[in-house]
């Protein structure tokens, strides 16, 4: 990786108190930052409720910013969870959040990196066109979805999203491209309306996979309580498959769908054959 | 209130007020002369601006089950457009193509837009169209009820009863508060019903009964003149959206030619003509039939015409015009809603994005144009944009700058598909429209064809509903400067409505309430209690609810303003 021979400056934010309200601030991202002295930076607006403030009132700012957003790094020292958008569209840098994060973090990101120690929350990498996010706790639903009642495809394009917690409902909605990897277990409908990229999740997941899917991949290593009835098996699967970052290891059940989103059935759907004694049935389908 | 706007450019074709300096006064809502003010009266300067009375929009779907259904089934149309609440002067609201109530009040009275009428309601669900209405600020309104396949209509039409239709029609109008009658594919509604009316024409047969679109729009449009509604029926042509129907919507204005012989006023309105004006046996050759119908209207004085003028963009159809929905739904792929009302009329729902490279969308564009351009007579054509079938309203300053500049024109050919214009006869064009022009279709010729007589023009006694436009008419040519006129439209400097300064510099400053206008025709007593007896009978076996709850009551709706109209019924 090229970041590692840059020389970051870091930017610190240390929350002043524990936010009770939701407070929105898509102003925290490394392409604000950058070229900005610690006054500017503090005098950023931001929402705490319906109420309109600057940055400086909610967080102390330390550190020192970097000229272009490539080689500023901002780390947001404490537990967040109520503070909405930061790193949104951002280009390029780092950030890093020293505990829980809330929704949409990295929405419509371009480039960078964000690192978040804690949790997240929903539609985290929500619409992002690249990029890299690693979530060390859980993460909420829809993420690197599309909004509410968009059409498919008009979710994530490119990017990676690592997960090593569990994630919620709806993960990869819409998406278009890119790779999420998720290490626990996922809730119902993971990959709902994709058009390409792939989904990788390691745990169990709890049904319904690729609804209305017509392109990419989920791949779920864990337990699937039953396939839906608009997919068809195609093939068993012995070699790993690539998600991302890593290759995930095969034997793996091949069905193809979503019949009902599209006729031409270009989506995969891979799923585990130890995990799942009771997709044996579709075996007798494989002659 | 007291109100002297002093030296404006005004502009009042009813009064053939044409870009002279002139003082308007304001006293109680109401227009009057300038000596009966008293000394505390406000005066405003407009020096330099142009002066016109507050808009008329005919036809926009801003209420209603349907707008509601679109609003629902649309979340993404409502994330980026927000209009922020200001505590004590406005409310806050979202959408562009399906915007919600109050910003739809807002953004007509921004653009000096004061009167708008909802064209298609079913009767059983008026009560909600009233409902929203209510809830829009500013703007007066009323809607038309549907009634092109209403089975009583249907019974009435196939029996040939025409006296007894009319009491019925008379009837319905006071009930849910209804102003003029709507018809939406003549009889497709009922048909549909059964599965069947795709791309019915004047003269097939409506499954279920004894008749053909052409009956049913004859009976009407008899009916109408029965009754002597201020509208002239409003009728949405069979076949609309598919390739060659112009025959059928010229086939739709002759079908009433000869009922329309010995009267000045017309007696068919042709709603948003150009999705009725494709020529062409196919999407692939597709062609515009806007000449063919603007020279059948330029030889006919009976028939008016709305475009539906296509804005490029993001757009929502509904309509009740379910077949065609169900046939858009397969062209365009995703969302799509259908509805049944029960014994009255079915309606459909489509997201859809006109684009500019797109050759069918580029020769809708065109045809909408053309038609405005070729038609002569400017009090019998509206340029509206179907909101939100064709484009949002709020795209009215960009259409009328279409209207008034061939240059704006000129740019729009750059970006539209070259295939698609080679089609149409709309850049041999060179006509342009100029301001008082502009005035009559937008303002005095709506107010004109509602048969509104205190709207739409300046004269004393009118409606103090003005709309003030910041740009010199005698110093900016605007068919050279046509981004001048879009940018004074979109903010209006000034709107009165009601003689409140509702618009000052573009921002809204005041949240009330207009009034509903409906009709009350007199029906002679006798032949309303044998109607009415024969409604009440039926309305047990064919409605879901009771006749007393189909009734709409005056104290149900916030401010209603009747019309009595003297019938011909004896």
């Amino acid at each position: 990786m090229t970041s590692e021979k840059i020389e970051f400056k870091e930017v610190i934010l240390k929350p002043k108190y524990t936010f009770n309200v939701p407070v929105e601030c898509k102003h925290i991202s490394p392409d604000v930052f950058a070229g900005k002295n610690l006054e500017e930076i503090g005098k950023l607006p931001i929402l705490e409720g319906n109420r309109r403030k600057v940055l400086g009132e909610l967080f102390k700012v330390e550190g020192e910013t970097g000229k272009t957003p490539t080689e500023t790094h901002i780390i947001v020292e404490g537990d967040v969870a109520k503070l909405r958008r930061i790193g949104e569209a951002m280009t390029d840098g780092k950030i890093t959040v020293k505990g829980n994060v809330g929704h949409y973090a990295g929405f419509g990101m371009k480039g960078g990196v964000i690192t978040i120690q804690g949790n997240a929350g929903l539609w985290l990498g929500g619409k992002m066109k690249g990029g890299t996010i690693e979530v060390f706790g859980d993460a909420g639903d829809c993420i690197g979805g599309s909004l509410r009642g968009e059409k498919s495809g008009k979710g994530m394009k490119k990017g990676t999203i690592l997960i090593h917690g569990n994630v919620g409902a709806e993960i990869g909605r819409g998406m278009s491209g890119g790779a999420i990897l998720v290490d626990g277990n996922c809730g119902p409908l993971p990959g709902v309306d994709m058009t390409g990229g792939s989904i990788g999740i390691k745990g169990n997941c709890e049904g319904k996979p690729g609804a209305r899917m017509t392109g990419g991949r989920v791949v779920i290593l864990g337990k699937v309580p039953d396939i839906l009835p608009s997919f068809y098996i195609d093939e068993i699967r012995e070699s790993p498959i690539k998600v991302g970052p890593t290759k995930l290891p095969g034997p793996l059940y091949v069905f193809i769908g979503d019949v009902v989103a599209d006729i031409k059935c270009n989506g995969r759907l891979l799923i585990s054959v130890q995990a799942n004694p009771q997709l044996k049935i579709y075996e007798e389908l494989l002659t | 209130m007291e109100y002297l706007i002093k030296n404006g450019f005004v502009y009042d074709p009813i009064n053939n007020v044409k870009g002279e300096k002139m003082d308007i006064a304001i006293k109680d809502g109401k227009i009057v002369s300038p000596n009966d003010l008293s000394k505390d009266a406000k005066i405003v300067d407009v020096s330099g601006m142009v002066v016109m009375p507050g808009g008329v929009d005919i036809h926009s779907h801003i209420a209603g089950p349907k707008v509601n259904a679109g609003r629902i089934m649309r979340p993404e149309d409502h994330y980026k457009i927000f209009m922020r609440m200001v505590l004590g002067v406005r409310r806050s609201g979202t959408g562009r193509t399906t915007p919600s109530t109050n910003i739809i009040g807002y953004k007509y009275a921004r653009m000096g837009w004061t009167t708008v009428f909802e064209p298609a309601t079913p009767p059983l669900e008026t009560r909600h169209t009233h409902e929203e209405l209510d809830d829009i600020p500013i703007l007066d309104k009323g809607c038309f009820p549907l009634l092109d396949s209403n089975w009583f209509v249907l019974d009435y039409l196939q029996n040939k009863e025409y006296e007894k239709c009319a009491t019925f029609v008379g009837w319905i109008m006071d009930a849910i508060k209804g102003y003029a009658v709507k018809i939406v594919d003549p009889g497709v509604a009922e048909a549909w019903g059964w599965g069947r009316g795709v791309g019915l024409c004047l003269d097939d047969p409506i499954l279920g009964y004894n008749l053909t679109p052409r009956e049913i729009v004859r009976g009407l449009c008899k009916v109408n003149s029965m009754l002597k509604l201020p509208h002239p029926i409003h009728v949405h042509c069979n076949r609309l959206g598919f390739p060659g129907n112009y025959t059928c919507t010229i086939d739709t204005m002759d079908a009433v030619s000869d009922l329309g012989l010995n009267v000045d006023f017309p007696v068919i309105h042709i709603t948003h003509v150009q999705f009725t004006g494709y020529a062409g046996d196919s999407w692939a050759t597709l062609r515009s039939g806007g000449e063919e119908i603007a020279k059948y209207v330029n030889n006919h004085k009976h028939v008016s015409l709305d475009l539906g003028q296509v804005v490029f963009g993001d757009s929502t159809t509904m309509t009740a015009d379910a077949p065609f929905e169900f046939v858009l739904h397969h062209l365009a792929p995703g969302k799509w809603t259908s509805a049944d009302v029960e014994a009255e009329t079915s309606s459909g729902i489509v997201p859809y994005k006109y684009k500019k490279k797109n050759l069918v969308n580029t020769v809708q564009w065109c045809i909408g144009l053309e038609v405005a351009l070729l038609v002569k007579d400017p009090w019998r054509i509206f340029p509206t944009t179907d909101h939100p079938n064709a484009g949002p309203f709020t795209r009215y300053p960009t259409v009328l700058s279409w209207l008034i500049s061939k240059k704006a024109r000129e740019k729009m050919f750059e970006q539209v598909n070259r295939r698609g214009l080679r089609r149409t006869a709309l850049p041999a064009i060179d006509r342009e429209y100029d301001l008082y022009e502009i005035a009559i279709v937008t303002r005095a010729a709506g107010a004109k064809i509602l048969g509104l007589k205190n709207k739409g023009h300046l004269g004393i006694g009118a409606d103090a509903d003005v709309a003030i436009y910041n740009f010199n008419p005698e110093k900016i040519d605007l068919s050279n400067n046509w981004e001048v006129f879009v940018k004074a439209l979109k903010r209006a400097a000034y709107t009165f409505k009601n003689g409140v300064m509702v618009v000052k510099d573009g921002e809204v400053l005041t949240h009330f309430y207009g009034e509903t206008y409906y009709v009350k025709p007199k029906i002679p007593e006798d032949l309303f209690k044998t109607v009415i007896e024969d409604v009440k009978t039926k309305f047990k076996e064919w409605y879901s609810v009771s006749f007393e709850n189909y009734i709409i009551k005056d104290q149900e709706l916030r401010a209603v303003k009747p019309t009595i109209v003297e019938t011909a019924l004896k």
